[in-house]
């Protein structure tokens, strides 16, 4: 039996925070699974909540990434989930060799909404070539179990992964992360395992080689990590839609109650104080840095949220001048 | 032995200019070096961009005993390949003294880091992997540090000397590349 069980996971875990290593909600983990992260503007109210997003003013690169600023900003205001949504090579407007800013915006800014990734990733010590299994927790024997199962594909639904306590909400009776199940909420997505179908023995993630394997071709989640070379992918995916609308059905986690939530990011231009702020400076790649605060059990909000992306003198970036909605822009542009 | 660079004749031209003090500093310390293997021995830098899921996602520095810098820059970064500068080699020594300073004083750094980013709910998206090490005659790593997202927590809590210091340590090997660039130039 191809049966991997990773002990090497603990050595470089433990360079990460515990509370680092995340879900598909940032601040969940093995020993906190339930936790779900909302926008800096929810305190358990429901209504339009606005989550204003602005340029530092002392990033580099500001005139640049100004379009790819506004397109991140109306793009996860849309939730619009889109397949497929990676466009490669000569189907993107992306040199060869670059990579492209406005779409590791859009994952990064996902991050200061609360999201995080729905695969093990590079939080979970693991290596390259394992980080696409699905999101989860060690579990008590304190190494993740990994085994893909009989299709070879990590991150589908027919996994082997031992105690590890899943940390991925999937449809219920369905998982598919490529289908939109409605209402989004706890009764129709789940963390339990016990909800999955029957013959699946996992979540499956929304990685792209699972989505081949079902059907959706050149389609991830945005919030799978993972950037490539020349590859566009700057519209979310269902799973993306999915795991923001579950946080929006509020701390109840039941939609159409009175404390649901929408929230509306609001592009404030260069300035400081927004809830979300954007920097091109130094020599990291990206990162999204937050803080949280609990609004209830099991549910907190993000404070103090900033992205920080290289410096274009280090990191070949590209950024895209094509504007998602040309008038916004141009009067964006004119009042500054 | 890599000392046999140390042991190559001197042209009778070059030894006309040096005076006999100068001569028997420079041999001092050549055979300092030689005799305690330094100059087989080098200093290494790697910073892993794990969010890049391309092969090719280490920046890697490597700086000999001898004093030549080399320079890896992965594809994704602005003037990728190879880079090289000759430094002289009191910077390997004082980056050698860091680096043994570091290994010693950040023994505790990532589990230090974890209980106060878990105590203060602090979280840092896509982490990258500082390493640091020393390489000796054998090729085997000394002295090694690892850290992870360096810059984006040495930010997030300036007030941490272990950061700071090791932070600063990157800082300096950033500025050797950026020598190593202009050289190229």
């Amino acid at each position: 039996m191809n049966r991997l069980t990773s002990i090497l996971a603990g050595s470089l875990l433990a360079l990460t925070s515990g509370s680092i290593c995340a879900g598909a909600f940032i601040f969940a983990d093995g020993d906190t699974a339930n936790r779900i992260a909302h926008p800096s503007s929810y305190f358990g109210s429901g209504g339009e909540i606005t989550v204003t997003v602005c340029i530092a003013p002392g990033s580099e690169s500001i005139d640049d990434m100004q379009v790819s600023v506004q397109n991140t900003v109306e793009v996860w205001n849309s939730r619009e989930p889109v397949s497929p949504n990676l466009f490669l090579g000569g189907s993107n407007n992306i040199p060869s060799g670059q990579i492209d800013f406005e779409s590791t915006l859009l994952h990064e800014v996902g991050h200061c909404l609360g999201l995080a990734h729905p695969n093990l990733a590079t939080e979970s010590g693991l290596p390259a070539a394992d980080r696409d299994y699905t999101q989860a927790g060690q579990g008590a024997n304190t190494s993740f179990d990994i085994d893909p199962g009989s299709d070879g594909i990590k991150g589908s639904a027919d996994d082997l992964r031992g105690d590890d306590v899943n940390l991925h909400w999937f449809n219920v009776g369905i998982n598919n992360p490529f289908i939109l199940t409605t209402p989004i909420d706890s009764s129709s997505y789940s963390r339990n395992t016990a909800d999955l179908p029957g013959d699946d023995t996992f979540p499956a993630n929304a990685d792209r080689t699972v989505g081949n394997a079902l059907g959706f071709s050149n389609s991830e989640a945005v919030m799978q990590q993972g950037a490539f070379f020349d590859e566009d992918q700057r519209q979310l995916g269902v799973d993306d839609v999915a795991t923001l609308g579950l946080g929006m059905s509020g701390i109840d986690q039941t939609a159409d109650t009175a404390d649901d939530y929408i929230p509306v990011l609001e592009y404030g231009g260069v300035a400081s104080g927004c809830d979300i702020t954007i920097e091109v400076s130094g020599t990291s790649f990206a990162f999204c840095s937050v803080g949280g605060s609990f609004i209830a059990p099991d549910h907190l909000r993000v404070i103090n949220a900033e992205v920080q992306l290289g410096s274009a003198s280090e990191i070949a970036w590209f950024f895209n001048q094509t504007p998602l909605n040309p008038d916004e822009v141009f009067e964006d542009r004119f009042e500054l | 032995m890599r000392c046999k660079v140390v042991s190559e004749p001197q042209t009778r031209e070059n030894v006309m200019y040096l005076n006999i003090k100068g001569m028997r500093l420079l041999m001092t310390t050549l055979l300092v070096l030689c005799s305690s293997g330094l100059l087989a021995q080098s200093l290494v830098y790697e910073r892993e961009f794990t969010l890049i899921a391309e092969d090719d996602n280490t920046l890697r520095m490597e700086l000999t005993a001898a004093g030549i810098l080399t320079v890896h820059r992965p594809a994704f970064m602005t003037e990728p390949g190879r880079h090289e500068l000759s430094v002289s080699q009191a910077i390997y020594l004082q980056l050698a003294d860091q680096l043994a300073a570091r290994a010693e004083d950040s023994r505790h750094l990532s589990s230090d880091i974890q209980q106060r980013a878990t105590a203060e709910m602090r979280y840092i998206s896509d982490p990258e992997i500082s390493r640091f090490y020393r390489l000796d005659e054998q090729d085997r790593k000394t002295d090694s540090v690892s850290a992870v997202s360096l810059e984006a927590w040495a930010g997030t809590y300036p007030d941490d000397g272990q950061l700071a210091r090791l932070s600063e340590l990157e800082q300096q090997w950033y500025q050797l590349m950026q020598g190593a660039m202009e050289e190229d130039q």
